[in-house]
Order: C-alpha cells, then sequence, then structure tokens
C-alpha cells in the first residue's frame, strides 16, 4: 500500500465521518429548529453541507497526498544521486588505494633489489678502495725504487769516466815504455857495431848485445799489445758510456712517467674514497626510501579497507532509498528489473551507467562498483562483462517495505 | 890464358869474400837496404837538423852529435823516392864515407833501422845488368835472406867525387 492509496483511504474516512457528522445533526437539528424554519429547508441544507464537506475533505486530501508525494520523490531524487556518486567515489577509491597497494609493494621490492645491489657495489667499492691505496704504497716504493737507480746509473757513468781517464793515462805510459824499448833497440844496435868494430875482441860482446836487442823488441812487442788493448777498452768505455747517457735519458722520461703515473694513482684513490661516501649515503638513503615505501604500503591497505567500508555503506544506504521509493509508489519502473539478470558492463576506474530511473541507475553502479571489487583488479585495463543477479545483493522483497 | 882466368875467378872469390861479413840493415819505402857495419860508426835518434843554404835537396842539413858537425843526406831524396813525414822510428845511421882526400862521417836519414845481420859469400849474389845506362856502381850486390831479398849498399859509392869534395869542403 503507498502512501497515496494511505492518503486517500485518510481523505475517505473523512469524508465519510463529515457525511456521518451531518447525517446526525440533521437528526438532532431537525429537532431543535421544527419550529423556527420549514423542515424541507432545513433538510436541504443539511444535505448541502454534508456533501459539500465531504467533497472539501476528499480534495483536500488528495492535494495534500499529491504535494506530499512529489517532495519526498524530490528527496528521492537527490538521495539516489549522490548515493550512485558516493558508490563510484567509494570504488575509485577503493581501486586507487588498491593500485597504490600493489604499487608499493613493488616499489618496496624494487627498492630492496636496489639495495642489495648497493651493497654488492659498496663492497667491491671497499675492496677497489683497499687495492687502489695498496697501489698507491707499491708506486711510492717503484718511484723511490727509480730514483735510486737513477742515482746508481750515474755513479756508473761517472765510474765509466773515470775508468777512461786511467785507460788514457795507462796509454801515455805504454807510449813512454815503447819509446824506452826504441831506445834501448838503438843501444843494442849501436853495441852490436862497437862490437863488430872490435873484431874477434866483440864476439862475446855482440851476443849480448844481440839479446838486450831482442829484449828491447819483446819490451816494443808487448807495448803495442797493451797499446791496442787499451784502444779497444776505450773505444769499449766510449760506448758505454753513450749507453749509459741514453739510459740515463730513458730513466729521466721514465721518471717523469712514474711521476704522472703517482699523481694519478693518488688522484684514483682520492676519487674511490669520495665514491664509498657516496655509497654510504645512497644505501641510508635508500633505507629511508624503503622505510617510507613500507608505510605507504601499511596506508594503502588500510585506505582499501575504508573503501571497501565506505562501498558497503553506500550499498545499505541504496537499498534504503529503494525502500523509500518504494514507499511513495516508484516501483513501477524497477519492479520488472528485480527478478531479471543484470548485464553490467564494467572497466576499473570508470563504470558506464545504464539505465534511466535514478533509483535503477543507483542499483546498477551498485552493482557494477560490487562485480569490479570481486573480479575487476587482477586485470586491470581491460573492460570485461560480469553477470550478476541483483536479487541477491540487495533484498527487494516486500516484507522489508511493508515494515517502513 | 888460363893463368889470366885462374886469376879473374880467384879475385872474384876475393870480392865475394870481402863482401861477407856483418850489415846493419835498415827500411827505405817498405824496401831492405844492408850497410857494411864497419862502415857504421852509430846509431842515433831522429834530432834537430840545422838547414844549411845553398846544398842540394837531398842534404838536409847538419847536425851537432857530441861537439860534432855532420852533415845529413835523406836517403829517400837521393834516391828519387817520395819525401815523408819524419816518425819516431825515423833514425839517423852516422857512417863514414872514404872521400878521396880522408875519411868523412855522415848521418843518413833513413825510415827505421831493423837489424845487424851476418850475411854469408854463398847468399849473396851480384847486380844484375839492368842495362849500360843505369848506375849501379853504389850496390854491391843482393843478400838473400828468407824469402825476400836486401840490397847491400856501397855507401862510399852511393856520392859521386864531386860530390865528395863539396862535402868534404863543407865539413
Amino acid at each position: 500500500m503507498t502512501i497515496n492509496q494511505k492518503l486517500l483511504l485518510i481523505s475517505g474516512t473523512s469524508a465519510a465521518l463529515i457525511l456521518f457528522g451531518g447525517a446526525m445533526g440533521y437528526l438532532s437539528a431537525g429537532e431543535y429548529l421544527n419550529g423556527i424554519m420549514n423542515k424541507g429547508t432545513i433538510m436541504v441544507m443539511l444535505a448541502m453541507g454534508t456533501v459539500f464537506g465531504a467533497a472539501l475533505s476528499m480534495g483536500t486530501g488528495f492535494i495534500i497526498s499529491r504535494s506530499i508525494s512529489s517532495a519526498i520523490r524530490e528527496t528521492i531524487d537527490g538521495l539516489t544521486d549522490s548515493t550512485v556518486q558516493v558508490t563510484a567515489a567509494s570504488s575509485q577509491v577503493a581501486s586507487a588505494s588498491q593500485s597504490l597497494a600493489e604499487g608499493s609493494s613493488v616499489a618496496a621490492s624494487a627498492i630492496e633489489e636496489t639495495s642489495s645491489s648497493l651493497d654488492e657495489m659498496s663492497s667491491m667499492t671497499r675492496k677497489t678502495l683497499e687495492n687502489s691505496s695498496l697501489m698507491t704504497k707499491t708506486g711510492d716504493i717503484t718511484f723511490t725504487a727509480m730514483k735510486n737507480s737513477h742515482k746508481s746509473l750515474r755513479d756508473t757513468d761517472a765510474c765509466m769516466k773515470r775508468i777512461g781517464e786511467s785507460g788514457a793515462q795507462a796509454a801515455k805510459i805504454i807510449k813512454t815504455s815503447d819509446e824506452i824499448a826504441f831506445q834501448i833497440n838503438l843501444l843494442a844496435l849501436n853495441a852490436a857495431v862497437e862490437a863488430a868494430r872490435a873484431g874477434e875482441a866483440g864476439a862475446g860482446f855482440a851476443v849480448v848485445a844481440e839479446e838486450v836487442r831482442n829484449l828491447a823488441m819483446r819490451s816494443a812487442e808487448a807495448a803495442r799489445n797493451t797499446e791496442s788493448i787499451i784502444g779497444e777498452m776505450s773505444r769499449e768505455i766510449k760506448e758505454g758510456m753513450s749507453l749509459v747517457a741514453r739510459t740515463l735519458e730513458e730513466f729521466y722520461k721514465m721518471g717523469e712517467e712514474g711521476k704522472k703515473t703517482n699523481m694519478l694513482i693518488k688522484e684514483i684513490d682520492s676519487a674511490m674514497q669520495e665514491q664509498a661516501q657516496g655509497i654510504e649515503q645512497i644505501n641510508r638513503a635508500i633505507g629511508e626510501m624503503d622505510k617510507i615505501t613500507q608505510k605507504a604500503a601499511a596506508n594503502a591497505e588500510e585506505t582499501a579497507s575504508a573503501a571497501e567500508e565506505l562501498s558497503a555503506q553506500a550499498a545499505q544506504m541504496e537499498s534504503l532509498v529503494a525502500d523509500i521509493s518504494t514507499i511513495t509508489g516508484m516501483t513501477g519502473n524497477n519492479s520488472g528489473l528485480a527478478p531479471s539478470y543484470l548485464t553490467v558492463v564494467d572497466s576499473p576506474g570508470c563504470q558506464s551507467i545504464a539505465g534511466n530511473h535514478p533509483a535503477g541507475r543507483g542499483i546498477r553502479n551498485r552493482l557494477a562498483s560490487l562485480a569490479g571489487n570481486e573480479s575487476a583488479y587482477g586485470e586491470s585495463g581491460r573492460a570485461r562483462t560480469t553477470i550478476v543477479r541483483p536479487d541477491k545483493i540487495i533484498p527487494l522483497e516486500e516484507d522489508n517495505a511493508k515494515s517502513f | 890464358m888460363t893463368d889470366e882466368a885462374i886469376k879473374t875467378i880467384d879475385e872474384k872469390i876475393k870480392h865475394s869474400r870481402e863482401r861477407e861479413g856483418k850489415y846493419l840493415t835498415f827500411v827505405l819505402a817498405g824496401e831492405e837496404y844492408g850497410i857494411g857495419i864497419l862502415k857504421v860508426r852509430e846509431i842515433i835518434g831522429m834530432m834537430t837538423i840545422t838547414t844549411v843554404p845553398q846544398t842540394p835537396l837531398y842534404v838536409k842539413g847538419v847536425i851537432n852529435l857530441r861537439g860534432k858537425v855532420i852533415p845529413v843526406m835523406d836517403l829517400r831524396l837521393k834516391f828519387s823516392m817520395a819525401a815523408m813525414e819524419y816518425t819516431e822510428r825515423t833514425c839517423i845511421i852516422v857512417v863514414e864515407i872514404t872521400g878521396p882526400m880522408r875519411k868523412i862521417p855522415m848521418g843518413i836519414l833513413v825510415d827505421s833501422v831493423s837489424e845487424v845481420l851476418n850475411i854469408k859469400a854463398t847468399d849473396i849474389e851480384e847486380t844484375p845488368n839492368f842495362g849500360n845506362k843505369l848506375e849501379t856502381e853504389y850496390i854491391l850486390g843482393m843478400a838473400k835472406t828468407g824469402g825476400g831479398v836486401k840490397i847491400l849498399l856501397d855507401i862510399d859509392k852511393v856520392l859521386n867525387n864531386e860530390e865528395l869534395t863539396a862535402l868534404e869542403r863543407a865539413a
């Protein structure tokens, strides 16, 4: 029984009461006014009044019922609209928080990976740092060794020069001894001449002179040999000196390069230290990021459950609105929907709304959001069709409305 | 006739015997020469030579040998050989040349002195005949020693009489 029917019943009842009153009035007033007016006139007046009253009450009842029901209808329309919006918003919030939660978990795992990679990198950097500091030490040692070698080479050069000088002196001495040998040779020859002049007496002396001359010749030959050896030595010393000079030059270049290398190694070492510090800082930042992501994931979870709650509340509100609309007599259009199956086109985040009636629309949206919660989050971005039985979700029995 | 022949042979043997003896050998332009040792007074090293003007080219000048002034002749130049720079080995052999009037001491510049050799008569051969026009009078003979030949000089005949006279006057 709708409100309109109820109001009509009330106005009909009041009209009947008025008619009853009129009849009663007629009966009582008829006896009282018998002496004053003519009975027929009174009868007519009473009948007219009663009929007029009854008509008036009927009309008033009808007007009141119409005005009340139209106000309620407007309210219901507004309620339906806002319920629809709340439902849509809650489902959007639910999906957004769900994707947020998912994103957070992906981010958390990515951060974990990054963190482990960073740990590896950090250990490698530490190792490299150790190696580079070792390299610095080794470079210093090498440089010192090179300096020492350079000094030794210079000493060698000086020594070679001294040997050369000694060789020259020896050559001078050899020349002197060669001259002496020549003089002895001349003396021996002179002695031979003298011996020959002495004739027989000088024969023995001639032999001595010959021996002396032989000695002089041997001495001269030895001097010549020594001279050639010294010449060879001097040539070799000169070659050695030029070799040493070349080596010194190369050594000088090597020293310069070594200096550069040492500097580079030191720079690398300091850069490595800075890098290690940077990695440490990144590690700390990643740790903080991890915490924040965890928090965000938890928050998203909470938001999702709140959105769920909101969705449920919206559903309840919608059922209440449906009840009200049933009561106010707007069930005519909906009644056909209740038992049938609904086809809802659903895409996450934006539901397509079908149907003209506000209440029906609201129910469909509700169905859509529920269907979405059940299955849509698994496969985002793909439109899909879900078949739902609305009477399983919303109680549409008449009993509920009767209790109103 | 036979007597004469025997006489010439005897003379030759005598000549050959005379040539046998000790020789002082020296080097001149790579060749070995010998001078009879009794002609040699002494051998000295190179010393300062004082040039004397108006003398032939081969006379290099005079030296002061222990207070005696002795003329010095370059044997290379005398034998028309190329002149050479004097070295440490260059020696002056002081010889006694028998001049027309007296014995003249004279220095001979040679490349180097070798040794005193005893040469047997059998090793000495006559100077080969190179033709009439060539003067080979100053060569005593050719001495065969080892694989080579040494030219033995008659130093008295190296310079002719005119030159000797001039030298006598100079000395």
